[in-house]
């Protein structure tokens, strides 16, 4: 019985143990500026997506600090998979509020596929814009230049000096 | 850019913005000549402006993500000849008339304008609130984008980010045609088009219903140029559309909005159930229909997720007869969530004894619940 009992103690504290360090993990992956969460394996793009590296393609969505700006996400169009899409250019437009603007597409090349998910739910933007949220995948055509123009996810002083400035032009 | 700056008395500079007054103006021209200005706005061949112009005519509008086949009775509009707008802000479907005075405002780079969407709605609708305080009114901006008079609404707005460019648009509403709005929307059937109809007259105002009369045009401008250069703190020199802003919208802004691809823009899919209208601010009359071995229709009008009224109907018969009035009643004023509206319905249907064959407890409130994703 004893014995029994310091094995379900040992198996507790094990698995404790094994919580702390997944959420050590999670946070150290994850760079936290001025309320906004930026994944440190992640690639970020001057106009608010991130990009994500897989294999040949590339995975694409809106940033935590840009979907607190723009509020709720009510509806968000976008073009076909398909479509040829040049960096910097718009993919779709997205509308909060009253608000219409455009998502900016970070990388050139062909448009795969869109989140079906987030295309009738748009809010999954907003209630987790790093998992369920992504927007597009995307299979580059330029991606050995372009990543170039996109600021690492752990180069921690370029993500707070760029949101620095995006904070300074929304304070107005 | 091209930036117009002046001095003010304390020799400080401040900023110049054009102001276009198109007076009475083409359908087309009053909704969309400010996307040709957009577009001098964004290439620095214009400074900053702001537009003032009314239809000359009816028409309808829908907003940027609508599905316009969805959205307006077509069949009434081709009738009456009543064009179809598509603007390129967010928001929903309305009727416009000789009765509004238009406001558009499209800025690049101003240090007077906020970049964050929320400042930029309160700084600007502030305008609009001070002119309707001036000529005589008690209005409130009611975040995000809304200006009411004694909890009504009072104007229109939206806004819209092109590039480095942001125009946002609006309007002083002199006066209603309660009938017309509720007209060129399509519709269930006509007893929903009545219920938009009475929603709107509670939700809705204007000048005319406020103040009993319309004061002149002119005052009303005047009004809100001084509002608008006092609260920006800049100076408005009126100039004409320049040549190539005319050919922009002659060449491409008006052909883009003639063109069907245009209109019949395919909207972005939509998960929402049921029909819904949104009246104004927190307002909407919606429409679901429910199936179960019979059929239930919910139609409510609701104040985000609170019921301000509801009917229940279908093919079926409930005993006491008198039930479903009385149960409308006691849902009247309660917030959609699962716990409560079981709760309430439990407790109604076994005190009153009430018994509807074919229809469940669960099944009206399920059908309620589905409100809540129109």
């Amino acid at each position: 019985m004893i014995f029994q009992l310091i094995k379900i103690i040992t198996l507790f504290y094990e698995g404790l143990a094994l919580n702390y360090y997944f959420l050590i993990d999670v946070y150290d992956f994850m760079v936290r500026i001025e309320g906004s969460d930026f994944p440190d394996n992640l690639y970020y793009h001057r106009e608010h997506m991130w990009v994500k590296i897989e294999g040949s393609n590339v995975r694409v969505g809106y940033n935590d600090w840009a979907q607190q700006a723009a509020g709720k996400i009510l509806n968000l169009k976008a073009r076909k998979p398909g479509a040829m899409i040049e960096a910097g250019k718009t993919l779709g437009s997205i509308e909060s509020g009253k608000w219409v603007g455009s998502l900016k597409i970070p990388i050139s090349g062909e448009l795969i596929q869109m989140n079906e998910e987030v295309l009738k739910d748009p809010s999954l933007i907003n209630k987790d814009p790093y998992g369920k949220g992504w927007v597009a995948l995307v299979k580059p055509t330029k991606i050995t230049e372009e990543i170039k123009t996109l600021i690492l996810g752990n180069d921690k002083p370029a993500l707070e000096a760029w949101l620095k400035d995006e904070k300074a032009k929304n304070k107005k | 850019m091209r930036k117009l700056r002046t001095r003010n008395r304390l020799g400080l500079n401040i900023e110049q913005w054009r102001l276009i007054d198109l007076g009475y103006a083409d359908p087309y021209i009053a909704q969309t000549f400010y996307e040709s200005i957009a577009e001098t706005v964004e290439n620095g061949l214009s400074p900053n402006t702001l537009i003032l112009v009314i239809p000359s005519s009816a028409y309808a509008c829908i907003g940027y993500h609508q599905d316009l086949e969805k959205e307006i009775d077509l069949q009434y509009t081709q009738k009456k000849k009543l064009p179809i707008i598509r603007r390129s802000q967010g928001g929903g479907a309305t009727y416009l008339d000789s009765n509004q005075l238009f406001y558009q405002i499209i800025s690049k780079q101003s240090q007077v304008i906020p970049t964050n969407i929320d400042k930029l709605f309160e700084k600007l609708l502030s305008v609009t609130v001070e002119t309707y305080r001036s000529l005589g009114l008690s209005a409130d901006f009611k975040p995000l984008n809304d200006v009411v008079v004694n909890n009504k609404k009072i104007s229109g707005n939206g806004a819209s980010t092109s590039e480095s460019t942001t125009i946002l648009v609006g309007n002083i509403i002199l006066d209603l045609d309660y009938e017309q709005m509720a007209r060129v929307l399509r519709v269930p059937d006509e007893k929903f088009r009545d219920k938009i109809a009475k929603s709107m007259i509670d939700w809705v105002t204007s000048l005319k219903r406020e103040l009993n009369q319309v004061p002149s045009i002119n005052y009303i401008k005047m009004k809100y140029l001084e509002q608008f250069q006092n609260i920006l703190g800049i100076k408005l020199v009126k100039l004409e559309p320049l040549e190539a802003e005319w050919k922009i919208f002659k060449e491409k802004t008006l052909p883009r909005n003639l063109s069907h691809e245009w209109l019949y823009m395919e909207a972005p899919y939509s998960s929402k159930t049921g029909r819904s209208i949104k009246i104004a601010h927190e307002i909407k009359v919606s429409e679901v229909d429910y199936k179960t071995i019979k059929m239930l229709r919910i139609r409510a009008e609701l104040k985000q997720n609170q019921i301000l009224n509801i009917q229940i109907r279908g093919d079926f018969f409930a005993n006491p007869k008198e039930s479903i009035k009385n149960l409308e009643e006691t849902l009247a004023g309660t917030i959609i969530n699962e716990l409560n509206i079981k709760k309430i319905i439990n407790e109604f249907f076994n005190s009153h004894k009430v018994d509807i064959p074919g229809i469940s407890n669960e099944d009206i409130v399920n059908a309620i619940l589905k409100l809540v994703n129109t």
